[in-house]
């Protein structure tokens, strides 16, 4: 399912909070393999919060470090571009979120 | 690792690390010998499971379905079986760990490392609540 509405520009103090907030949040769940637990965390919480702006910024962090960040998108997106086939490989379902980023719009190749 | 807030039974002497850290796979998968998925409830769980259960009963749930079946919490060593412990605090399961064939456990921590401790227990007490049970199936 496609965006319906491109993301506004980023400011540099949109980038600054996701950077903080994404660094609280790797600190705090890193001991945790629950999801849930994992997306309940306030900043993770802050992150779906942010909306639309933070979709380029978690899409740049799953290229840089694949994670847990896929709850977020779907919160945000309502979309799901990862096929069953890639479902739990954290690698392959990354790259289903990149792929369909680009494909958007919202990242670079 | 020393011994924190998130691990207040570890110590030196009771743990050791035994892999580098990683998110390919967590605690779940590790127990169940899966180094390639991430297991999560509705996403990749080998049980049929709602996406939004995260509850101590899907986890046993996921772990009968690899035939494990309830020992209380006993966590001695059995010749020729294999145990798995199951932890959890308030409405989450939070961890799960797998005995080794020497007696001993191993766990991966979130998406940290993978580290061999003496019992169930030492990983307990803190950010993983306590054990909740033990599970058993014959080992291959």
């Amino acid at each position: 399912m496609p965006l319906q509405t491109a993301p506004p520009p980023l400011s540099a103090d949109a980038r600054e909070r996701f950077r903080r907030l994404s660094a609280d949040w790797k600190e705090k769940s890193r001991f945790l393999s629950n999801t849930a637990q994992m997306a309940l965390l306030r900043p993770y919480q802050a992150i779906i919060g942010m909306g639309l702006p933070a979709v380029p910024l978690i899409l740049e962090e799953l290229k840089r470090e694949p994670d847990q960040w896929f709850w977020a998108l779907e919160a945000i997106t309502e979309a799901n571009p990862v096929p069953p086939n890639a479902a739990g490989n954290v690698r392959q379902m990354a790259q289903a979120w990149i792929d369909w980023g680009q494909r958007q719009g919202l990242i670079g190749a | 690792m020393n011994a924190s807030s998130d691990f207040p039974r570890l110590t030196p002497l009771n743990h050791r690390e035994t892999s580098p850290s990683t998110s390919d796979y967590n605690c779940v998968a590790w127990a169940a010998g899966d180094e390639a998925h991430w297991w999560q409830p509705g996403v990749y769980w080998p049980a049929d499971s709602p996406r939004d259960d995260f509850g101590i009963g899907i986890l046993e749930r996921a772990f009968a379905e690899l035939g494990y079946i309830d020992c209380q919490t006993d966590d001695s060593m059995e010749t020729s079986v294999e145990k798995v412990a199951l932890y959890g605090t308030g409405a989450f399961y939070t961890h799960a760990a797998r005995q080794l064939q020497s007696g001993k456990w191993t766990s991966k921590l979130g998406r940290d490392v993978d580290i061999e401790h003496d019992t169930p227990d030492v990983v307990a007490g803190g950010v993983y609540g306590e054990v909740v049970q033990i599970l058993k199936r014959a080992r291959d």
